[in-house]
Protein backbone atom coordinates (compact mmCIF):
# COMPACT_ATOMS: atom_id res chain seq x y z
CA UNK A 1 0.00 0.00 0.00
CA UNK A 2 1.80 3.36 -1.01
CA UNK A 3 1.88 5.98 1.73
CA UNK A 4 1.43 9.42 -0.08
CA UNK A 5 3.79 12.44 0.87
CA UNK A 6 0.85 14.40 2.22
CA UNK A 7 0.18 11.86 4.61
CA UNK A 8 3.46 11.33 6.25
CA UNK A 9 3.46 14.82 6.69
CA UNK A 10 0.07 15.13 7.91
CA UNK A 11 0.46 12.57 10.50
CA UNK A 12 3.19 14.77 12.39
CA UNK A 13 1.59 18.46 11.60
CA UNK A 14 -0.67 17.67 14.21
CA UNK A 15 1.73 17.20 16.74
CA UNK A 16 4.49 19.34 16.00
CA UNK A 17 3.13 21.92 13.31
CA UNK A 18 3.16 21.25 9.38
CA UNK A 19 6.51 23.64 8.99
CA UNK A 20 8.44 21.34 11.66
CA UNK A 21 6.57 18.27 9.96
CA UNK A 22 7.90 18.70 6.58
CA UNK A 23 11.57 19.64 7.27
CA UNK A 24 11.10 16.30 9.61
CA UNK A 25 10.13 13.82 7.16
CA UNK A 26 12.42 15.80 4.67
CA UNK A 27 15.15 14.67 6.55
CA UNK A 28 14.02 11.50 6.92
CA UNK A 29 13.64 10.50 3.02
CA UNK A 30 17.11 12.39 2.61
CA UNK A 31 18.64 10.22 5.19
CA UNK A 32 16.90 6.71 3.65
CA UNK A 33 18.25 7.79 0.26
CA UNK A 34 14.82 7.57 -0.85
CA UNK A 35 14.29 12.31 -2.06
CA UNK A 36 11.14 13.55 -1.99
CA UNK A 37 8.64 12.23 -4.45
CA UNK A 38 4.73 12.06 -4.57
CA UNK A 39 4.06 8.39 -2.19
CA UNK A 40 6.58 5.79 -0.44
CA UNK A 41 6.19 1.44 -0.62
CA UNK A 42 5.28 0.38 2.92
CA UNK A 43 8.47 -0.71 3.39
CA UNK A 44 9.72 2.69 2.56
CA UNK A 45 7.45 4.45 4.97
CA UNK A 46 8.10 2.36 7.94
CA UNK A 47 11.82 3.52 7.32
CA UNK A 48 10.79 7.01 7.24
CA UNK A 49 8.91 6.64 10.61
CA UNK A 50 12.28 4.68 12.00
CA UNK A 51 14.61 7.44 10.71
CA UNK A 52 12.17 9.97 12.70
CA UNK A 53 12.11 7.47 15.74
CA UNK A 54 15.41 7.37 16.15
CA UNK A 55 16.85 10.97 15.25
CA UNK A 56 19.04 13.00 17.65
CA UNK A 57 16.67 15.43 17.96
CA UNK A 58 13.08 13.41 18.38
CA UNK A 59 11.32 13.64 21.45
CA UNK A 60 9.29 11.45 23.51
CA UNK A 61 6.01 12.30 21.69
CA UNK A 62 7.89 12.34 18.49
CA UNK A 63 8.98 8.99 19.02
CA UNK A 64 5.15 8.04 20.27
CA UNK A 65 4.15 9.88 16.98
CA UNK A 66 6.78 7.59 14.70
CA UNK A 67 5.61 4.48 16.15
CA UNK A 68 1.88 4.99 15.62
CA UNK A 69 2.58 5.78 11.93
CA UNK A 70 4.40 2.26 11.52
CA UNK A 71 1.22 0.91 13.50
CA UNK A 72 -0.84 2.86 11.01
CA UNK A 73 1.16 1.69 8.01
CA UNK A 74 1.50 -2.17 9.08
CA UNK A 75 -2.21 -2.18 9.78
CA UNK A 76 -2.74 -0.79 6.30
CA UNK A 77 -4.51 2.70 7.95
CA UNK A 78 -2.01 4.87 6.87
CA UNK A 79 -3.66 7.05 4.61
CA UNK B 1 -37.12 -4.62 33.41
CA UNK B 2 -41.17 -4.31 32.12
CA UNK B 3 -43.40 -5.97 31.07
CA UNK B 4 -45.45 -4.33 27.71
CA UNK B 5 -49.18 -5.70 27.80
CA UNK B 6 -49.07 -8.29 25.11
CA UNK B 7 -50.46 -11.07 26.96
CA UNK B 8 -52.21 -13.44 23.99
CA UNK B 9 -53.50 -17.02 24.38
CA UNK B 10 -53.11 -19.90 22.38
CA UNK B 11 -54.50 -23.12 24.63
CA UNK B 12 -53.90 -25.00 21.82
CA UNK B 13 -50.12 -24.33 21.51
CA UNK B 14 -47.77 -26.90 22.67
CA UNK B 15 -45.41 -24.42 24.19
CA UNK B 16 -45.30 -24.37 28.04
CA UNK B 17 -47.32 -21.21 29.28
CA UNK B 18 -49.07 -20.50 32.67
CA UNK B 19 -52.70 -20.75 33.32
CA UNK B 20 -54.87 -18.07 34.89
CA UNK B 21 -58.46 -17.38 35.23
CA UNK B 22 -60.17 -17.09 33.25
CA UNK B 23 -58.50 -19.07 30.32
CA UNK B 24 -56.26 -16.44 30.22
CA UNK B 25 -52.34 -18.16 28.69
CA UNK B 26 -49.47 -16.58 28.82
CA UNK B 27 -47.36 -18.62 26.44
CA UNK B 28 -43.64 -18.61 28.01
CA UNK B 29 -42.40 -17.68 24.57
CA UNK B 30 -44.75 -14.19 24.30
CA UNK B 31 -43.86 -13.95 27.39
CA UNK B 32 -39.80 -13.82 27.10
CA UNK B 33 -40.46 -11.94 23.69
CA UNK B 34 -42.18 -9.14 25.46
CA UNK B 35 -40.22 -8.87 28.85
CA UNK B 36 -37.57 -6.29 27.43
CA UNK B 37 -34.74 -4.98 29.52
CA UNK B 38 -35.26 -0.90 29.05
CA UNK B 39 -31.38 -0.11 28.34
CA UNK B 40 -30.78 3.60 29.82
CA UNK B 41 -28.43 5.29 30.69
CA UNK B 42 -28.92 8.53 33.63
CA UNK B 43 -26.14 11.10 34.04
CA UNK B 44 -26.20 13.73 37.22
CA UNK B 45 -24.29 16.65 38.39
CA UNK B 46 -23.54 18.22 41.50
CA UNK B 47 -21.50 21.01 42.60
CA UNK B 48 -20.53 22.02 46.11
CA UNK B 49 -18.18 24.27 48.39
CA UNK B 50 -18.38 23.49 51.96
CA UNK B 51 -15.73 24.11 55.31
CA UNK B 52 -14.95 20.60 54.77
CA UNK B 53 -14.17 18.03 52.02
CA UNK B 54 -16.69 15.42 53.26
CA UNK B 55 -19.49 18.34 53.43
CA UNK B 56 -18.61 18.93 50.40
CA UNK B 57 -18.59 16.00 48.42
CA UNK B 58 -21.34 14.58 50.41
CA UNK B 59 -24.19 17.82 49.14
CA UNK B 60 -22.46 17.61 45.68
CA UNK B 61 -23.00 14.09 45.42
CA UNK B 62 -26.88 13.94 46.80
CA UNK B 63 -27.70 16.88 43.73
CA UNK B 64 -26.51 14.38 41.27
CA UNK B 65 -28.01 11.07 43.10
CA UNK B 66 -31.56 13.55 42.29
CA UNK B 67 -31.38 12.72 38.44
CA UNK B 68 -30.65 9.15 38.98
CA UNK B 69 -32.92 5.99 39.72
CA UNK B 70 -30.50 4.37 42.32
CA UNK B 71 -26.62 4.04 43.14
CA UNK B 72 -24.58 5.15 40.88
CA UNK B 73 -22.32 3.13 38.33
CA UNK B 74 -19.62 5.49 37.80
CA UNK B 75 -18.45 8.81 39.49
CA UNK B 76 -16.02 11.38 38.03
CA UNK B 77 -14.61 13.95 40.28
CA UNK B 78 -13.58 17.69 40.55
CA UNK B 79 -11.97 18.88 43.61
CA UNK B 80 -10.04 22.19 44.49
CA UNK B 81 -7.02 21.54 46.73
CA UNK B 82 -8.54 23.03 49.71
CA UNK B 83 -9.85 19.82 50.42
CA UNK B 84 -8.79 16.92 51.63
CA UNK B 85 -8.75 14.71 49.17
CA UNK B 86 -9.03 11.50 50.37
CA UNK B 87 -11.85 12.41 52.43
CA UNK B 88 -13.41 14.07 49.28
CA UNK B 89 -13.36 10.88 47.57
CA UNK B 90 -14.39 8.33 50.45
CA UNK B 91 -17.32 10.02 50.93
CA UNK B 92 -18.35 10.20 47.13
CA UNK B 93 -18.21 6.70 46.66
CA UNK B 94 -20.31 5.92 49.81
CA UNK B 95 -23.07 8.50 49.07
CA UNK B 96 -23.29 7.47 45.73
CA UNK B 97 -22.30 3.53 45.63
CA UNK B 98 -20.05 4.23 42.59
CA UNK B 99 -17.95 1.04 42.51
CA UNK B 100 -15.45 2.71 39.77
CA UNK B 101 -14.37 6.47 40.04
CA UNK B 102 -11.99 8.53 38.35
CA UNK B 103 -10.87 12.52 39.35
CA UNK B 104 -8.43 14.90 40.01
CA UNK B 105 -7.44 18.19 41.52
CA UNK B 106 -8.51 21.27 39.73
CA UNK B 107 -8.48 24.90 39.30
CA UNK B 108 -12.34 25.65 39.36
CA UNK B 109 -15.42 23.93 38.70
CA UNK B 110 -18.68 24.08 37.11
CA UNK B 111 -21.88 22.40 36.04
CA UNK B 112 -24.72 23.39 33.94
CA UNK B 113 -25.86 24.94 37.04
CA UNK B 114 -23.04 26.79 38.03
CA UNK B 115 -19.38 28.31 37.88
CA UNK B 116 -17.33 28.19 41.17
CA UNK B 117 -13.94 28.26 42.81
CA UNK B 118 -12.95 25.91 45.47
CA UNK B 119 -15.83 23.01 45.17
CA UNK B 120 -15.92 19.54 45.04
CA UNK B 121 -17.63 19.11 41.17
CA UNK B 122 -19.25 15.63 40.59
CA UNK B 123 -20.58 13.78 37.54
CA UNK B 124 -22.17 10.23 38.16
CA UNK B 125 -23.84 7.75 35.84
CA UNK B 126 -26.02 5.41 36.69
CA UNK B 127 -26.36 2.98 33.39
CA UNK B 128 -26.93 -0.92 32.70
CA UNK B 129 -25.62 -0.04 28.97
CA UNK B 130 -22.36 0.77 29.73
CA UNK B 131 -19.14 -0.81 31.40
CA UNK B 132 -16.52 0.98 33.64
CA UNK B 133 -12.99 1.02 34.03
CA UNK B 134 -10.36 2.36 35.87
CA UNK B 135 -6.23 2.03 36.09
CA UNK B 136 -3.77 4.63 37.88
CA UNK B 137 0.05 4.84 36.62
CA UNK B 138 2.68 6.35 38.86
CA UNK B 139 6.28 8.07 38.16
CA UNK B 140 5.25 10.30 34.99
CA UNK B 141 8.39 12.10 35.63
CA UNK B 142 10.80 9.62 35.90
CA UNK B 143 9.42 7.58 33.26
CA UNK B 144 6.15 8.46 31.18
CA UNK B 145 6.46 5.65 29.23
CA UNK B 146 6.21 3.16 31.79
CA UNK B 147 3.55 4.98 33.97
CA UNK B 148 1.06 4.74 30.93
CA UNK B 149 1.97 1.33 30.75
CA UNK B 150 1.47 0.40 33.82
CA UNK B 151 -2.19 2.09 33.61
CA UNK B 152 -2.84 1.02 30.38
CA UNK B 153 -2.09 -2.90 31.14
CA UNK B 154 -4.76 -2.97 33.68
CA UNK B 155 -7.60 -1.60 30.94
CA UNK B 156 -9.04 -3.43 28.24
CA UNK B 157 -9.63 -1.81 25.02
CA UNK B 158 -12.48 -4.09 23.32
CA UNK B 159 -15.54 -5.08 25.85
CA UNK B 160 -17.50 -7.89 24.52
CA UNK B 161 -21.38 -6.71 24.10
CA UNK B 162 -20.65 -2.83 24.48
CA UNK B 163 -18.83 -1.93 20.94
CA UNK B 164 -18.22 2.37 21.64
CA UNK B 165 -15.32 2.45 23.62
CA UNK B 166 -13.65 5.94 24.97
CA UNK B 167 -11.08 6.60 27.50
CA UNK B 168 -10.82 9.46 30.02
CA UNK B 169 -7.27 10.84 30.51
CA UNK B 170 -6.16 13.27 33.57
CA UNK B 171 -3.09 13.30 34.31
CA UNK B 172 -0.31 15.36 36.51
CA UNK B 173 -0.71 19.11 35.53
CA UNK B 174 3.06 20.44 36.52
CA UNK B 175 5.24 17.98 34.99
CA UNK B 176 4.76 19.38 31.37
CA UNK B 177 4.10 16.20 29.36
CA UNK B 178 0.79 16.63 28.54
CA UNK B 179 0.82 15.91 24.95
CA UNK B 180 3.35 12.56 25.76
CA UNK B 181 0.79 11.34 28.28
CA UNK B 182 -2.00 11.57 25.61
CA UNK B 183 -0.31 10.56 22.82
CA UNK B 184 1.31 7.67 24.91
CA UNK B 185 -1.97 6.39 26.62
CA UNK B 186 -4.21 6.91 23.06
CA UNK B 187 -1.44 4.14 21.31
CA UNK B 188 -0.87 2.20 24.04
CA UNK B 189 -4.79 1.47 24.06
CA UNK B 190 -4.85 0.61 20.14
CA UNK B 191 -6.03 4.51 19.64
CA UNK B 192 -9.49 4.48 21.57
CA UNK B 193 -10.27 8.20 21.59
CA UNK B 194 -9.47 9.78 24.83
CA UNK B 195 -11.01 12.49 26.42
CA UNK B 196 -9.61 14.37 29.61
CA UNK B 197 -7.06 17.06 31.29
CA UNK B 198 -4.31 17.93 33.18
CA UNK B 199 -5.04 18.11 36.93
CA UNK B 200 -4.97 21.21 38.35
CA UNK B 201 -4.49 22.93 42.07
CA UNK B 202 -6.32 26.10 42.18
CA UNK B 203 -3.09 28.42 40.24
CA UNK B 204 -1.07 27.28 43.21
CA UNK B 205 1.39 25.93 40.96
CA UNK B 206 2.45 23.38 43.80
CA UNK B 207 1.22 19.73 43.28
CA UNK B 208 -1.50 18.11 41.82
CA UNK B 209 -3.09 14.74 42.19
CA UNK B 210 -5.29 12.18 40.27
CA UNK B 211 -7.89 9.45 41.51
CA UNK B 212 -9.42 6.46 41.01
CA UNK B 213 -11.50 4.66 43.13
CA UNK B 214 -8.15 3.19 44.98
CA UNK B 215 -5.90 5.32 45.11
CA UNK B 216 -4.86 8.84 45.01
CA UNK B 217 -1.50 9.93 43.67
CA UNK B 218 0.42 12.58 42.44
CA UNK B 219 2.95 12.82 39.18
CA UNK B 220 0.62 10.04 38.36
CA UNK B 221 -1.96 9.41 35.27
CA UNK B 222 -5.25 8.07 35.95
CA UNK B 223 -7.49 6.74 33.06
CA UNK B 224 -11.04 5.17 32.77
CA UNK B 225 -12.30 3.10 29.96
CA UNK B 226 -16.11 3.62 29.40
CA UNK B 227 -17.71 1.42 27.19
CA UNK B 228 -21.33 1.23 25.48
CA UNK B 229 -23.85 -0.22 23.40
CA UNK B 230 -24.23 3.33 22.00
CA UNK B 231 -21.57 5.73 20.44
CA UNK B 232 -19.88 8.71 22.49
CA UNK B 233 -19.27 12.43 20.98
CA UNK B 234 -15.70 14.12 21.35
CA UNK B 235 -15.36 17.31 20.41
CA UNK B 236 -12.82 20.57 20.58
CA UNK B 237 -12.22 24.09 20.09
CA UNK B 238 -10.66 27.19 20.92
CA UNK B 239 -11.32 30.80 20.11
CA UNK B 240 -7.75 31.91 18.98
CA UNK B 241 -6.46 33.41 15.61
CA UNK B 242 -2.51 34.20 14.73
CA UNK B 243 -1.82 37.79 15.00
CA UNK B 244 2.14 37.85 14.46
CA UNK B 245 4.20 35.98 11.95
CA UNK B 246 5.80 32.77 11.88
CA UNK B 247 8.82 32.04 14.35
CA UNK B 248 10.74 28.78 15.07
CA UNK B 249 12.15 27.64 17.86
CA UNK B 250 15.90 27.64 17.50
CA UNK B 251 16.88 26.79 20.63
CA UNK B 252 14.28 24.49 23.66
CA UNK B 253 14.39 21.83 25.88
CA UNK B 254 11.53 19.99 27.32
CA UNK B 255 8.74 22.82 28.34
CA UNK B 256 11.49 25.58 28.13
CA UNK B 257 11.85 27.63 24.83
CA UNK B 258 15.09 29.62 25.36
CA UNK B 259 15.45 31.20 21.81
CA UNK B 260 12.77 32.08 19.39
CA UNK B 261 14.58 32.91 15.34
CA UNK B 262 18.00 32.82 17.77
CA UNK B 263 16.57 35.73 19.99
CA UNK B 264 15.39 35.12 23.03
CA UNK B 265 12.25 34.04 23.47
CA UNK B 266 10.55 36.43 26.19
CA UNK B 267 11.93 38.94 23.78
CA UNK B 268 10.46 38.26 20.84
CA UNK B 269 7.14 37.34 22.32
CA UNK B 270 6.67 41.17 24.07
CA UNK B 271 8.26 42.80 20.95
CA UNK B 272 5.11 41.04 18.75
CA UNK B 273 2.49 41.76 21.49
CA UNK B 274 3.36 45.47 22.87
CA UNK B 275 1.44 47.45 20.50
CA UNK B 276 -1.71 45.55 20.95
CA UNK B 277 -1.00 44.95 24.26
CA UNK B 278 -1.16 48.97 24.68
CA UNK B 279 -4.00 49.29 22.77
CA UNK B 280 -6.51 46.12 23.74
CA UNK B 281 -5.92 46.44 27.80
CA UNK B 282 -3.55 49.66 28.21
CA UNK B 283 -0.81 47.71 29.54
CA UNK B 284 3.28 48.96 28.29
CA UNK B 285 4.71 45.26 28.10
CA UNK B 286 8.01 46.93 28.96
CA UNK B 287 6.82 48.26 32.28
CA UNK B 288 5.69 44.93 33.48
CA UNK B 289 8.06 43.17 35.91
CA UNK B 290 8.81 40.02 37.26
CA UNK B 291 5.91 40.02 39.82
CA UNK B 292 3.33 42.15 38.01
CA UNK B 293 0.16 40.36 37.82
CA UNK B 294 -0.11 41.95 34.48
CA UNK B 295 2.91 39.49 33.20
CA UNK B 296 0.56 36.52 33.68
CA UNK B 297 -2.73 37.97 32.25
CA UNK B 298 -0.93 38.94 29.02
CA UNK B 299 1.06 35.31 28.75
CA UNK B 300 -2.84 33.99 28.97
CA UNK B 301 -4.05 36.34 26.63
CA UNK B 302 -1.25 36.27 23.89
CA UNK B 303 -0.49 32.64 23.35
CA UNK B 304 1.06 30.78 20.91
CA UNK B 305 -0.52 28.87 17.94
CA UNK B 306 1.11 26.30 15.80
CA UNK B 307 -0.31 25.36 12.15
CA UNK B 308 -1.45 21.81 12.25
CA UNK B 309 -2.88 22.10 8.90
CA UNK B 310 -4.05 25.26 6.78
CA UNK B 311 -5.70 27.38 8.93
CA UNK B 312 -6.23 25.35 11.56
CA UNK B 313 -3.98 26.04 14.89
CA UNK B 314 -3.07 24.02 17.78
CA UNK B 315 -2.55 26.65 21.21
CA UNK B 316 0.19 26.26 23.33
CA UNK B 317 0.20 28.34 26.80
CA UNK B 318 2.72 30.04 27.96
CA UNK B 319 1.71 30.64 31.27
CA UNK B 320 3.97 29.01 33.81
CA UNK B 321 6.56 31.17 32.53
CA UNK B 322 5.38 33.91 35.06
CA UNK B 323 5.62 31.36 37.83
CA UNK B 324 9.40 30.11 36.51
CA UNK B 325 11.63 32.60 34.66
CA UNK B 326 9.89 35.49 34.47
CA UNK B 327 11.16 38.17 32.39
CA UNK B 328 14.42 36.63 32.44
CA UNK B 329 13.87 35.52 28.69
CA UNK B 330 13.33 31.74 28.55
CA UNK B 331 9.37 31.04 28.23
CA UNK B 332 7.74 27.92 29.95
CA UNK B 333 5.07 25.56 28.27
CA UNK B 334 2.26 23.37 29.40
CA UNK B 335 3.74 20.87 27.16
CA UNK B 336 7.01 19.77 25.67
CA UNK B 337 8.45 22.34 22.81
CA UNK B 338 10.82 20.50 20.20
CA UNK B 339 13.69 22.86 18.38
CA UNK B 340 12.05 23.41 14.29
CA UNK B 341 8.65 24.11 15.70
CA UNK B 342 7.22 27.81 13.92
CA UNK B 343 5.04 29.29 15.98
CA UNK B 344 2.61 32.42 15.76
CA UNK B 345 1.06 34.36 18.23
CA UNK B 346 -2.16 33.86 18.77
CA UNK B 347 -5.01 36.07 20.43
CA UNK B 348 -8.58 35.75 21.52
CA UNK B 349 -11.36 38.35 21.98
CA UNK B 350 -13.58 37.52 24.42
CA UNK B 351 -16.11 37.01 22.46
CA UNK B 352 -14.65 34.77 20.61
CA UNK B 353 -14.12 32.99 23.94
CA UNK B 354 -17.71 32.65 24.67
CA UNK B 355 -18.10 30.95 20.84
CA UNK B 356 -15.40 28.07 21.07
CA UNK B 357 -17.98 25.98 23.69
CA UNK B 358 -20.80 26.43 21.97
CA UNK B 359 -19.18 25.49 18.91
CA UNK B 360 -17.48 22.60 20.86
CA UNK B 361 -21.07 21.69 22.26
CA UNK B 362 -22.92 22.07 18.70
CA UNK B 363 -19.70 19.80 17.52
CA UNK B 364 -20.50 16.86 20.21
CA UNK B 365 -24.30 16.86 19.24
CA UNK B 366 -23.52 16.82 15.49
CA UNK B 367 -20.78 13.82 15.99
CA UNK B 368 -23.76 11.91 18.24
CA UNK B 369 -25.74 11.85 15.28
CA UNK B 370 -29.51 10.80 15.79
CA UNK B 371 -28.62 9.34 19.52
CA UNK B 372 -29.76 10.84 22.62
CA UNK B 373 -27.50 12.31 25.05
CA UNK B 374 -27.17 12.36 28.66
CA UNK B 375 -25.00 14.31 30.05
CA UNK B 376 -21.62 15.76 29.26
CA UNK B 377 -17.94 16.06 30.70
CA UNK B 378 -16.32 18.87 30.16
CA UNK B 379 -12.37 20.16 30.18
CA UNK B 380 -11.78 23.92 29.73
CA UNK B 381 -8.83 25.26 30.33
CA UNK B 382 -7.84 27.51 33.22
CA UNK B 383 -6.80 30.33 30.40
CA UNK B 384 -10.52 30.47 29.46
CA UNK B 385 -11.45 31.57 33.00
CA UNK B 386 -8.66 34.32 33.24
CA UNK B 387 -9.36 35.33 29.90
CA UNK B 388 -13.14 35.62 30.64
CA UNK B 389 -12.95 36.22 34.35
CA UNK B 390 -16.66 37.30 35.57
CA UNK B 391 -17.61 36.12 32.24
CA UNK B 392 -16.52 32.65 32.04
CA UNK B 393 -20.24 30.89 33.39
CA UNK B 394 -21.10 32.78 29.76
CA UNK B 395 -18.87 30.22 28.45
CA UNK B 396 -20.31 27.68 30.47
CA UNK B 397 -23.92 28.40 29.63
CA UNK B 398 -22.48 28.59 26.01
CA UNK B 399 -22.09 25.01 25.82
CA UNK B 400 -24.90 24.03 27.84
CA UNK B 401 -26.96 25.53 25.24
CA UNK B 402 -25.64 23.87 22.33
CA UNK B 403 -25.33 20.34 24.50
CA UNK B 404 -28.87 20.63 25.93
CA UNK B 405 -28.00 17.88 28.38
CA UNK B 406 -26.54 17.82 32.48
CA UNK B 407 -22.45 18.90 32.05
CA UNK B 408 -19.72 18.51 34.96
CA UNK B 409 -16.35 19.78 34.35
CA UNK B 410 -12.92 21.27 35.79
CA UNK B 411 -10.63 24.25 34.85
CA UNK B 412 -7.73 22.52 33.67
CA UNK B 413 -4.09 22.82 32.85
CA UNK B 414 -4.01 20.79 29.37
CA UNK B 415 -6.93 19.81 27.60
CA UNK B 416 -7.37 16.01 25.78
CA UNK B 417 -8.98 15.27 22.89
CA UNK B 418 -8.00 12.31 20.71
CA UNK B 419 -10.35 11.19 18.18
CA UNK B 420 -10.03 8.33 16.08
CA UNK B 421 -7.51 8.91 13.54
CA UNK B 422 -5.96 11.52 15.66
CA UNK B 423 -2.41 11.27 16.21
CA UNK B 424 -1.92 14.22 18.67
CA UNK B 425 -4.36 15.74 21.10
CA UNK B 426 -3.26 18.06 23.83
CA UNK B 427 -4.32 21.31 23.54
CA UNK B 428 -4.47 24.67 25.79
CA UNK B 429 -6.90 27.25 26.33
CA UNK B 430 -9.89 25.15 24.58
CA UNK B 431 -12.71 23.11 25.64
CA UNK B 432 -13.36 19.11 24.93
CA UNK B 433 -16.18 17.48 25.81
CA UNK B 434 -17.19 13.69 26.14
CA UNK B 435 -21.06 13.23 25.31
CA UNK B 436 -22.03 10.51 27.19
CA UNK B 437 -25.20 8.45 25.29
CA UNK B 438 -28.60 7.97 26.97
Amino acid sequence: MAVEWDTLVGQFASTVGKEKAESMVSDAVNDCGFGKKGSYSEDEALEIADAIHDSDDATTYIRIAANTLKTKVQTGNGD
Amino acid sequence: MFLPGCLTGNPGSSLPGIWGPPYLYISVSVLLTCTKVVQITNFGSGLARADTGREAAETAVRSALETLDGDADFAAVFCSPKYDYDEVVETVKEVSGAPTLIGCSSAGEYTEKDVEDETVTVALIESNDMQFFTAMGHGIGEDLMGAVKEATDALPTEVDGYPHVVGINLHEGLAGKGEEVAMAAHQAMDNIPFSGGSAGDDMRFEETRVFTEDEIATDAVALAVLASKKPFALSVDHGHSPISPPFEVTKSEGSTVYELDGRPAYEVWAEQIRRDAAARYDIDIDEVGDDDEDLGFLLTRYEFGLETDSGNYKVRWPGPTAATHGTSGPLEFACGIPEGIVFRVVHATNQDEIDSPRKAGLEARERMGDHEAAGALMFDCVCHKAILEDDFHKAVEAAHDALGVPLAGFETYGEVCLREGELSGFHNTTTSILLIPK
